[in-house]
């Protein structure tokens, strides 16, 4: 929606993180802010959807004070559906065990990184 | 018909305080020797409200989020706390915002620390969250986002965001961000847990709306940001904007209109207003000045929120800007001080170096205790008063600097003042840091203490005859008093356990 205050420029970079945000997690987070951030970032967790995931993220987005980011959470995993561009603006999918590789949708297996 | 959107916050924010901004700060305190009611009416009475429960005056950061939504099109309105029950039937999205809302900010967890006891604005703001009408509105569906200076300290509270279903917080500059929020928000859309709003998504100045009702005794800004990069500072990280003249005179119009009691140009240093760099230039200031006081005439209260003291000095020595500002503009019978904030923060040119080696420009940062020390003085011939506070705990700082800050405020003693200490807290670039709390007093923090607490007590009784002259504050003037000899009375009587507390 366009206003007279201008408009919202959505972040443009989307990392998925499939399990529990792990210090590793973190660290590639991290680095893919710095990369990305200019695009503005945004992170969708699952399966947590509750805002106390966002606890051991607190350091992560409290170190940022740059970059326009923003934290999703779904029950669920990505539904390629809510994306405008689809997977296309999907630039990594951190997963933090290799039992749920398999959760991630075909279409964004060529981006997984398993990270403990 | 009511709104779909509600904007509001809880009563310590939404108040006029009086007519005193100062007091507002009251409610950063525990209720002690008072009860929490009669400490509510001291800092924070209720606001007149139309039929819709729609206050004259509102916080200046909720009156440009309703300024937005309402430039957008949405039926978007600030609400007072105790009416918002009037819109349950219609309301689709409550916006909250706030300066502090779990009291972790200065200085309210400073006195929660040395006193153990809950601060009122952290008590108030959860009762608000808790009250039916909150509550109601949540179970009927509507979507709860969260904002403002102290939007970081939910990251603390996701129990309670979870508790009350907060949907969205949102840390950063909002005008931009909540259009689209709340459009998400309307439509049943997801909305992202958490938004930082990035410096690419920060309004240009022509972009920041002119507020439509009100704020809080007149608070109009004059600049956003600030160009010296103290470290424990979070305003510190936004771009600096100047706001034009044109947009100031219209929303200190709009105030006069609905009839505050004056007017407060609030930016970080407002003799910076269109300044070269941290060298002010006169005619920018007095031309402001004189269009501002021109509108509010000779009767209407004026107050600046923050200037630095380096700026003052500079604008005096070079061009008795100061005294022309408060002598032959500002100041008569009706107006007898200009009321300020301003940040002293150490007395150590060394720790200065490390956390605001910007403070003290153009003067070198070596010279920083004379600055204080020439501005205090610049300010008591000019019947300006500050507020001033005093930062203990900096990461990084040794026995040394808080000596140095204890010689500076005695040496500040000849000079009309309020000097307030501030425990750190982790803020700006800064905020990964840890808090500075009553367990981690040295010997010298206690001294530091005691001798802003004398230097305070010495000039408090003189500033409240020249601060509430009128005869409707008569009642908030007498518990005033009351509550200073309270507190006089009550740190004699823990000074010595304070003392024991610290050689633990």
């Amino acid at each position: 929606m366009e206003s007279a205050t201008g408009i919202y420029r959505k972040p443009s970079a989307t990392v998925l993180v499939y399990g529990d945000i792990t210090p590793g997690v973190v660290e590639r987070l991290k680095s893919l802010l710095r990369i990305h951030g200019s695009r503005g970032l945004r992170i969708i967790i699952a399966p947590h959807n509750t805002p106390r995931v966002l606890e051991s993220l607190r350091t992560f987005l409290q170190d940022n004070y740059t970059f326009t980011v923003e934290v999703y959470t779904r029950s669920t995993g990505f539904r390629e559906a809510e994306s405008p561009d689809g997977t296309r603006d999907v630039v990594a999918v951190l997963v933090s065990s290799s039992e749920l590789v398999k959760s991630v949708p075909s279409s964004l297996q060529d981006r997984v990184v398993v990270v403990t | 018909m009511g709104f779909e959107v509600v904007i509001t916050t809880d009563r310590t924010m939404m108040s006029n305080h009086h007519g005193k901004e100062f007091l507002g700060f009251v409610a950063t305190g525990p209720p002690i020797s008072m009860p929490e009611k009669l400490w509510l009416y001291i800092c924070a009475p209720k606001v007149k409200v139309d039929d819709q429960g729609r206050p004259v005056e509102a916080p200046y950061g909720l009156r440009k989020i309703e300024a937005a939504l309402q430039n957008a099109g949405f039926n978007a309105a600030v609400v007072d706390p105790d009416h918002v029950e009037k819109h349950l039937d219609s309301v689709k999205a409550i916006l909250i915002g706030h300066h502090d809302f779990f009291a972790y900010g200065p200085p309210s967890s400073e006195w929660w620390s040395i006193t153990g006891i809950e601060p009122v604005n952290r008590r108030s703001f959860i009762r608000f969250m808790n009250s039916p009408a909150i509550r109601e509105a949540k179970r009927r569906g509507a979507r709860i986002i969260v904002g403002g200076p102290a939007a970081w300290q939910w990251l603390y509270e996701l129990e309670l965001a979870e508790k009350w279903g907060v949907d969205t917080i949102v840390d950063g500059e909002g005008e931009k961000v909540v259009v689209e929020l709340v459009d998400k928000a309307l439509r049943g859309e997801d909305l992202p847990r958490y938004v930082y709003v990035g410096v690419d998504n920060v309004p240009r100045v022509e972009e920041i709306p002119t507020i439509k009702g009100a704020s809080v005794n007149g608070l109009v800004e004059i600049m956003r940001g600030c160009p010296r990069g103290c470290r424990f500072c979070s305003v510190t990280l936004r771009p600096l904007r100047f706001i034009p003249l044109e947009k100031i005179l219209a929303e200190v119009e709009i105030n006069i209109r609905a009839g505050t009691r004056g007017i407060i140009l609030h930016s970080e240093d407002v003799l910076l207003y269109q300044a070269d760099g941290v060298r002010p230039r006169p005619d920018p200031v007095l031309r402001l000045h004189e269009e501002v006081i021109k509108r509010i005439g000779e009767k209407k209260s004026f107050a600046w929120a923050h200037v630095s003291l380096a700026a003052l000095k500079y604008a005096e020595e070079n061009y008795k800007l100061v005294t022309k500002l408060t002598r032959e503009i500002v100041l008569n019978e009706h107006r007898r001080i200009l009321g300020v904030e301003v940040g002293i923060e150490t007395g150590s040119p060394r720790l200065a170096r490390e956390i605001m080696i910007g403070k003290s420009k153009p003067y070198p940062v070596e010279m920083w205790p004379q600055v204080v020390e020439d501005a205090f003085r610049i300010m008591h011939e000019n019947m300006i008063v500050p507020a001033a506070t005093v930062i203990l705990g900096i990461p990084g700082e040794t026995s040394d600097d808080v000596v140095k800050t204890v010689e500076l405020i005695e040496r500040l003693r000849p000079y009309r003042s309020i000097i307030v200490p501030m425990f750190f807290v982790p803020m700006g670039a800064l905020k990964t840091n840890k808090w500075f709390l009553r367990d981690h007093l040295k010997p010298e923090h206690v001294e530091a203490l005691k001798v802003m607490f004398d230097h305070t007590i010495y000039w408090a009784e003189d500033i409240i005859k020249l601060y509430m002259v009128s005869p409707i504050h008569l009642p908030a003037r007498l518990l005033l008093r009351y509550f200073m000899a309270y507190v006089k009375w009550k740190v004699k009587k823990i000074e010595s356990a304070i003392e024991e507390i610290v050689k633990k």
